[in-house]
């Protein structure tokens, strides 16, 4: 029987866009399928599922020896295994329910950056970073990237250890190789777990792992397992589990890989004058901080900005639109970013660094707006799509790019500039291409696609 | 199966033809819609006026036609009054596709199929080997295109060109590039201007194909010097297998299979553009009632509800998308692939089509489009034609009246519409 188990908590659970390898040894998905035995169509819906899940594993071996893995080994991995539907960012075509998604675009800002939450974490990281001194010192020493930051990805991640993960890898990894969005990236991943079990990293019983199959108290995926992971305390082991120095510099090493810039800040929350709003949102609008000032941008609560970074790229980010703070944020954010991409994600990370660091909370409070269903933003993005905006991906997440294309359709029409998708922007937009594509809605400037670095290295 | 087969199967043959006619002429009317060929000339001349073609002869001549030809085949041009008549009349009734495909998917026409499979055994397989595609649906295209080459149409295929060249100001280039394209067939012999016949647009063979697409795509399967889709059936399924490959066709994957959906199905997932893999319809609860499906786990298959959400459901590959590219109507593609099963022995299909099905006419349609424009979604103008972008708009006002997304446009969602005419 296919399980049913209850949505898990969906903190830090979260699926890598980037990070991943493709291992060459890959064959195509397609190319070694076999084809389906008559037998199947004599069985139940139910059945047919499951003998497909059952082929499906059947044609994963070949991969999998490929990788070195035993056949004993795969066949221990897979005993009893059956696919969990109950798992986000499965496609599972006609079902009506929908499965939610993850936190990082579900949930508004102001929930997402629960004062509460961040500061409770705040406080459990100023003692752990009392108790793990020595090691966050090595770290910084080391790989160069600061024990606040380090800190407060292990917050966020499992807050500290305390988030159990509750699946077992294989089960999920297999489940979205199947049935995912992102299936060849979950196939990788699902071979490089069944190698960890090869190589008797984990055991079956010890593989917990996300419903992404993020794993250890920094929740690596597999494939960073074997990429990323640093052995900091020289016992010959990467041990992301049971040791939170290999934990937290294996999390540095994945910064430092990903673009790490020491000596700089992910960035600051500020003031904009009257002459800036939300339009200027994005990396693609990035300019140098001493151009930002010049426009009047000031650092809130009275602080001056570091003088060292003044021609360092920064970019404006206003998360809820014109309904809540601003930030300049510099290259580190994005590197953060790719931890997991989510402006959220990163925001939350860098805010909580701040606070461990003995920072504040934003000056500016979070308005209360409401997130728009995933299905509403893509129907929203395809729209903008159809009107000529240069929207970077229709995936019904509300990111920058979306924002900001929102905040110029707004003013071409008319309408309050506020940079936030809502039901009447996309009612708006519907009947506006029902009349067909109108001159004056055209995006006020132009965005690059696929740009995802300020380039300052 | 001998001589006494040929008999019979001859007399099936024009029962079967019979029939035919009136999916023909269906199909051929939808054709017409679609091209729209309102500005055809309504008014019957009884020739057309001299010098008309004349203008052709530049064009001709940079296609490599000689005087002569040119002369011989458009000196004594007289319009056909039948062709302007069947070219401009619109139609008023659509069939249901259940209604469709129960026309051209007869006993007769399949146990005829599975015969002349029998028959043309070695030279099926001869093309299946060159060509990747499957024989029984290039038998499939034949019985519907032509009842096995029985009903080619009787009608001069230049004469019609030239009446079309002339009389359709609108599609004009591209009568005129068929024209030329026809021309060219009888200058090089390909066949005689009595075996030169066809439908009232110029298709004609037992496959039934435009003179451009025969200069594309027609083979000599049988190697006698002539591509010869009039007499030669060899060449004429090759031709036809060579043209489905040039569209997409993909060796060793069926058309598309009839399944069953679950209860509380989305019917949005039939929206065009949203093929997933077998292995995710299937975990979704998706079932496949016949047996043999050749299907692949990792194929991407595109739902598709002919009759909406009350009638039969299809998964189908980009094969199916192939046979559309040789007429573009969804029950012409399933009438094909539901004949090429039933060539091949296989069942009969398992749902009902919705017997309340009632076809809406050209009024109605026309009705439809406006109340959806009115109630805000774009239907691309009122034209009577249930395009994508009309399927669309009905999606979209079924998704806001909270009904089945299935894109279908029914009497049921047309008084709906009336009875609620702006939201």
């Amino acid at each position: 029987m296919i399980k049913t188990v209850a949505q898990p908590k969906a903190v830090g659970l979260r699926p890598r866009c980037h990070g991943w390898r493709r291992v060459a040894l890959l064959a195509p998905l397609v190319a070694t399928s076999v084809l389906l035995a008559s037998a199947i169509s004599a069985l139940p819906a139910l059945a047919q599922s499951t003998e497909a899940f059952r082929q499906f594993v059947t044609e994963l071996w070949p991969d999998a020896q490929g990788m070195g893995v035993s056949r004993a080994t795969f066949d221990m991995a897979f005993r009893g295994v059956e696919p969990d539907l109950s798992i986000p960012d499965l496609v599972l075509p006609g079902q009506a329910k929908e499965v939610k998604g993850q936190a990082e675009f579900t949930r508004t800002p102001a929930e997402y950056l629960n004062v509460s939450h961040l500061t409770r974490l705040s406080e459990q990281g100023r003692a752990l970073l009392k108790q793990h001194a020595a090691e966050l010192a090595k770290i910084e020493q080391m790989i160069g990237v600061p024990r606040h930051v380090v800190l407060a990805i292990w917050g966020r991640e499992t807050a500290f250890g305390a988030h159990r993960s509750p699946h077992y890898a294989i089960q999920v990894l297999a489940t979205q190789a199947w049935l995912g969005r992102r299936k060849d990236m979950f196939r990788t991943e699902l071979l490089n777990a069944l190698k960890m079990l090869e190589d008797k990293v984990r055991t079956r019983d010890t593989m917990n792992a996300s419903w992404a199959g993020a794993m250890g108290l920094t929740q690596f995926m597999p494939s960073e397992f074997y990429t990323l992971a640093y052995d900091l305390d020289g016992d010959g082991r990467k041990d992301i589990w049971g040791s939170v120095g290999d934990a937290l510099a294996s999390a540095a090493n994945q910064l430092k890989v990903k673009g790490w810039i020491p000596g700089q800040d992910w960035g600051y929350e500020v003031r904009l004058p009257a002459s800036l709003n939300c339009l200027a949102e994005g990396a693609d609008h990035a300019r140098p901080m001493r151009e930002w000032i010049k426009l009047g941008v000031v650092r809130t609560r009275g602080r001056e900005f570091p003088a060292d970074i003044m021609d360092a790229q920064a970019f404006l980010l206003t998360p809820a639109g014109s309904y809540g703070p601003a930030f300049l944020a510099l290259e580190n954010f994005l590197v953060i970013k790719r931890y997991n991409m989510s402006d959220l994600y990163a925001l939350f990370v860098g805010n909580l660094a701040d606070r461990i660091a003995g920072g504040g909370d934003f000056e500016t409070p979070w308005g209360s707006v409401r997130q728009l269903p995933a299905k509403s933003v893509e129907q929203l993005q395809e729209r903008m799509q159809g009107l000529g905006y240069s929207v970077a991906k229709v995936d019904g997440k509300a990111g920058m790019n979306t924002r900001s294309l929102v905040g110029a359709y707004q003013k071409a029409n008319g309408l309050k500039v506020d940079c936030w998708p809502t039901e009447a922007v996309l009612t708006h937009m519907r009947a506006t291409t029902a009349r067909g594509p109108e001159p004056a809605a055209k995006p006020d400037h132009d965005t690059t696609r696929g740009r995802s670095g300020l380039g300052v290295r | 199966m001998g001589s006494a087969y040929a008999s019979v199967s001859r007399v099936r043959a024009c029962v079967a033809a019979a029939v035919l006619l009136s999916g023909a002429a269906v199909m051929a009317a939808a054709a017409l819609a679609d091209s729209r060929l309102a500005a055809i000339s309504t008014e019957e001349p009884r020739a057309a006026p001299q010098g008309q073609l004349d203008a052709l002869w530049p064009a001709a001549n940079a296609r490599g036609i000689s005087r002569s030809v040119f002369e011989r085949y458009t000196a004594d041009f007289i319009l056909d009054p039948e062709v302007v008549r069947l070219a401009t009349s619109q139609p008023e009734h659509v069939k249901p596709p259940g209604a469709y495909v129960a026309d051209l998917v007869t006993p007769e026409r399949v146990e005829i199929g599975r015969a002349l499979a029998a028959k043309h055994a070695a030279t099926l397989a001869a093309i299946e080997q060159a060509y990747g595609v499957d024989r029984h649906v290039l038998l499939a295209i034949w019985g519907v295109e032509s009842a096995y080459g029985t009903s080619t149409g009787s009608r001069s295929v230049v004469r019609s060109l030239a009446t079309l060249a002339v009389a359709d100001a609108r599609r004009a280039p591209f009568w005129r590039n068929e024209l030329i394209a026809a021309l060219r067939i009888l200058q090089d012999g390909q066949t005689a201007p009595e075996t030169f016949v066809g439908s009232w647009a110029g298709a004609s063979g037992h496959t039934q194909f435009i003179p451009s697409a025969y200069t594309a795509h027609a083979v000599d399967f049988d190697k006698d010097g002539r591509r010869d889709i009039w007499g030669t059936v060899a060449d004429a399924l090759a031709s036809t297998a060579n043209y489905l490959r040039t569209s997409g066709w993909s060796a060793g994957a069926p058309w598309g299979i009839e399944v069953i959906l679950p209860s509380g199905f989305d019917y949005s997932w039939s929206a065009p553009g949203r093929p997933q893999t077998l292995s995710q319809w299937l975990a979704a609860g998706v079932r496949i009632p016949t047996s043999s499906a050749n299907l692949q786990l990792g194929l991407p298959l595109q739902l598709v509800l002919p009759a909406g959400a009350q009638g039969p459901a299809f998964l189908v590959t980009k094969n199916f998308r192939a046979i559309l590219r040789y007429n573009n109507a969804t029950a012409y593609a399933l009438a094909v692939g539901h004949l090429a099963d039933r060539i091949a022995g296989k069942a009969a299909l398992m749902a009902a089509w919705p017997s309340a099905d009632k076809a809406l006419g050209r009024g109605e349609r026309e009705e439809m489009q406006r109340l959806l424009t009115a109630r805000g979604h774009d239907t691309g103008g009122v034209d009577g034609i249930m395009g994508d972008q009309t399927r669309a708009a009905i999606r979209a006002t079924q998704r806001t009246l909270k009904l089945a997304e299935d894109g279908h446009p029914s009497f049921e969602l047309l008084q709906r519409l009336r009875a609620d005419p702006l939201p």
